[in-house]
């Protein structure tokens, strides 16, 4: 062989070389690319396992892949996929066990893979036993190996942070030695993405269980609300009717004394009943149950009948109590119940407000709405005040309202929900000493 | 509340597990002049609701054995639905607006929350739902 011959030889034995390596580095990017794939598609922890181990094994040619993850609540070492194989397949019937009964407790010190956890570091065997000890005996160990053609078996520590989360285990059919440079680089630079891919969907599968763990408390709370409701209301409902008809009765006349304190247990009551309601109301809304029943109605005529309900309890403290309009007024369209709601809380607000003096409905169309302003010329609210007005539970701390401890302060809130649920609006002006004025609007259609 | 139907007496079936509820409801119907008939849990609700004959039916939901629900849609699945009773009526504690409009669905003609109404209001509710049956 002359020179020139040697050289070509050479060129051409490093033209192989460099195909080789060529060949190994698209396959290298081709697998990263796979194991990037799987890490974003969000699975389970099992089947992103799967994936990956049966990605490697297609990819890269190796016997066998099997993927251990820690389990801190038993505190072993599980194995969550192994590479599906005809091979894989006929030495997982011989060993006899499924992967689930591989548990290895994470403080077995002959088991190779604990070695890896607790190193975090790369370890080598020949002998499959040093990564299944304890739950087969040498000889199966054997006889898997020989069924699976393992001889050389790597285990990466699959490290996130500087925490270890378990390991991958690369069985081969051929000796260390035997890998290339190339092949040796690529497996190292799939590790950081098998743990990224892994611990990725583990953390989907935390918050999917911890989504349902969600679920199920507010399926729990909503339960808890209606039992609860329907438990107070049972014996408030007695206690009402009884104190009712005790108070009503035309047989015999209570003591002056006597009928002023069953007057107080009435009221008391109602008190009770009323702030269940609304909690239950506040329950509804949060949780997005609220339905409308809309209808047509004459806001007038509601008010009307608003200022009837209020009429004993405005006069009893000196109040007078009117309704007025500005010219035709057309009908809205609106749950008639809860505009009920809102302008009986506006109302009643405004009693509690105003001890003597003049609270006025005044209602009135307004572009494409119909407005409906409660005007009082009671003690009005102080700028501190106002800005708690429609929050939950703000209740006023300058006020009678805290200072009496009626009212559970949910009522402003139901209100503006409930108008808001209709597309209105609500607002107030008020003055201290003067007076304030409540408004709400609703759309014509 | 003493002025007293004309004869004869309209019949009304109470179903009321609470014990003080149940003679609540007996003692307004009757001073106000209505035969009442009481049913303290559900199975018992359904089998007295289903031999009928009764001009109104005040149902609640929350019950032992059988909830007001299952009865109503017993009855409705059963397929003359509620033709032995002229009519039923939810008088419940819950509010819920998905059971009310399941109790209506079903053949409901009413719903009536217990604590929201003085026994002179639930009265003049339950005449009213009797006048309607007519």
């Amino acid at each position: 062989m002359d020179d020139s011959q040697k050289a070509i030889q050479q060129a051409n034995e490093t033209l192989y070389k460099q195909n080789f390596e060529l060949s190994v580095k698209n396959q290298t990017l081709s697998i990263l690319r796979r194991l990037y794939d799987v890490s974003l598609t969000t699975a389970d922890v099992t089947s992103t396992s799967q994936k990956i181990a049966d990605a490697i094994v297609q990819e890269l040619g190796f016997a066998v892949v099997m993927i251990s993850l820690l389990d801190k609540n038993t505190k072993c070492l599980r194995p969550v996929a192994v590479s599906d194989s005809p091979e894989i397949r006929e030495a997982m019937t011989k060993m006899g066990k499924t992967l689930d009964e591989i548990n290895i407790p994470s403080d077995y010190e002959n088991n190779l893979c604990i070695t890896c956890i607790r190193n975090k570091s790369r370890q080598m065997t020949t002998n499959l036993l040093d990564i299944l000890d304890p739950a087969v005996t040498q000889e199966v160990a054997d006889e898997v190996g020989n069924i699976a053609n393992i001889k050389t078996i790597i285990i990466y520590p699959l490290i996130l942070g500087d925490e270890p989360i378990g390991v991958i285990n690369v069985g081969l059919a051929k000796k260390v030695d035997d890998l290339s440079r190339a092949e040796k680089e690529t497996l190292e630079q799939l590790i950081g993405l098998v743990t990224l891919a892994v611990d990725r969907a583990k953390l989907y599968q935390d918050l999917k269980e911890a989504n349902i763990r969600l679920k199920q408390l507010d399926q729990l709370k909503d339960e808890f609300i209606s039992v609860t409701s329907h438990e107070l209301r049972a014996p408030m409902t007695a206690i009402k009717s009884y104190t009712w008809l005790v108070l009503n009765s035309k047989e015999g006349v209570l003591e002056p004394k006597a009928r002023e304190h069953l007057d107080k247990v009435y009221q008391s009551t109602e008190r009770l009943i009323h702030l269940v309601n609304e909690m239950l109301d506040v329950s509804r809304i949060e949780s997005g149950r609220v339905q409308l029943h809309p209808e047509s109605f004459d806001m007038r005529q509601l008010a009307e009948t608003v200022k009837d309900e209020f009429a004993a309890k405005a006069s009893e403290q000196g109040t007078e109590l009117e309704v007025t309009s500005f010219g035709e007024v057309p009908l809205v369209i609106a749950d008639r119940e809860k505009v009920h709601q809102i302008l009986e809380n506006l109302v009643s607000n405004a009693i509690k407000f105003t001890q003597s003096g003049k609270i006025t409905i005044h209602i009135s169309q307004a572009d494409q709405f119909v407005e409906t302003a409660v005007t009082d010329t009671g003690e009005g609210i102080s700028e501190d005040d106002q800005k708690k007005l429609f929050v939950k539970f703000g209740r006023l701390e300058n006020s009678l309202i805290a200072r009496s401890g009626t009212g559970s302060g949910l009522g402003l809130y139901i209100c503006k929900q409930y108008v808001e649920l209709h597309h209105g609006r609500i607002w107030f002006v008020s003055e201290a000493g003067k007076g304030s004025t409540f408004t709400f609007n609703l759309p014509l259609s | 509340m003493e002025n007293t139907p004309t004869p004869p007496k309209k019949r009304i079936l109470v179903v009321e597990d609470d014990q003080f509820l149940r003679d609540l409801y007996e003692e307004i119907l009757a001073t106000a002049g209505f035969l009442v008939e009481k049913a303290v849990d559900g199975e018992d609700g359904y089998e007295m609701m289903k031999k009928g004959g009764y001009d109104l039916v005040l149902l609640d939901i929350m019950l032992p054995k059988m909830d007001g629900i299952s009865i109503l849609r017993k009855f409705h699945n059963e397929g003359p639905g509620l033709a032995p009773n002229k009519a039923v009526v939810i008088l419940s504690n819950l509010g819920q607006e998905s059971i009310i409009g399941e109790a209506i669905n079903l053949g409901a003609r009413g719903y009536m929350i217990k604590s929201d109404m003085t026994p002179e209001q639930a009265l003049s509710e339950i005449r009213r739902y009797l006048s309607e049956s007519f």
